[in-house]
């Protein structure tokens, strides 16, 4: 895969649950200022609108980008969110960065925010997931209702939970 | 002609391979979806060197008047 126009914040560990329950007067107001904008994005009928208030909680996006209403764009860590030129996410999708689970779950999970990028003219259908870590690649499709658990190809369409490779048309479209 | 039988039979996960012969209508089989359509113009487009356009597909029922077709355009 070619490398994204953005500078990717590499992945890192976060604390548990509970940890999380003692945050400083800080970081209270920032999730809020996150959660008020996100609500905005919600449910803005107009794209260049949700696309501003997308910005300005740090969710990185290019040119051309159009988000759906009703997109989910992680609430705690936005600025781990990548979406470059002309991709295409559509309504309803959720795109989570963090998970923290509680502190009996750390023998078997770790908690961490990865960052979610959506290369150069992706499709994510309506009410798709994206979870931590996953990059969708060049021109790739997920397809409507999946749950994109592992990086996608370029040129390829996913489906299904846990999304599955369908096809390839990386020929098709470069010969048309 | 086996080998594109073969290629064909290929894209497909649930149907028996048995199946698939010279004369089997694709477009009746249960399994048969426009994501194997795009997976049938991929495998056709890589190992014979033809970019079907959906379109010219369409005209195209059996296995057999598939492979004329991608014979017709080599």
């Amino acid at each position: 895969m070619e490398e994204s126009k953005f500078i990717i914040l590499p992945e890192r560990d976060i604390p548990y649950y509970e940890e999380t329950q003692r945050r400083n007067i800080i970081q209270k107001i920032r999730k809020t200022k996150n959660t008020i904008l996100m609500l905005l994005a919600y449910s803005c009928p107009m794209n260049s609108l949700r696309i501003m208030f997308h910005r300005w909680r740090g969710v990185s996006i290019g040119k051309n980008v159009y988000i759906g209403m009703f997109c989910f764009l992680d609430n705690l860590y936005p600025e781990y969110i990548y979406i470059e030129d002309n991709a295409s996410v559509n309504a309803g999708t959720m795109i989570l960065t963090h998970f923290n689970p509680m502190k009996q779950f750390a023998p078997i999970f770790k908690a961490r925010v990865a960052p979610v990028v959506i290369k150069t003219k992706a499709i994510v259908a309506i009410r798709s997931t994206l979870l931590p870590g996953v990059v969708i690649g060049l021109s790739a499709i997920v397809s409507a209702g999946s749950v994109v658990d592992k990086s996608v190809a370029d040129y390829t369409l996913v489906r299904g939970n846990p999304a599955k490779k369908m096809a390839e048309y990386e020929i098709l479209i470069n010969n048309h | 002609m086996l080998e594109f039988i073969k290629n064909f039979g290929d894209q497909f996960d649930d149907t028996d391979v048995s199946t698939f012969t010279p004369s089997t209508n694709f477009r009746e089989l249960e399994e048969w979806s426009s994501l194997n359509a795009l997976a049938v113009l991929n495998m056709v487009g890589k190992k014979y060197s033809v970019i079907l356009k959906p379109d010219e597909m369409k005209v195209t029922n059996t296995i057999q008047e598939l492979y004329d077709l991608v014979a017709s355009k080599k």
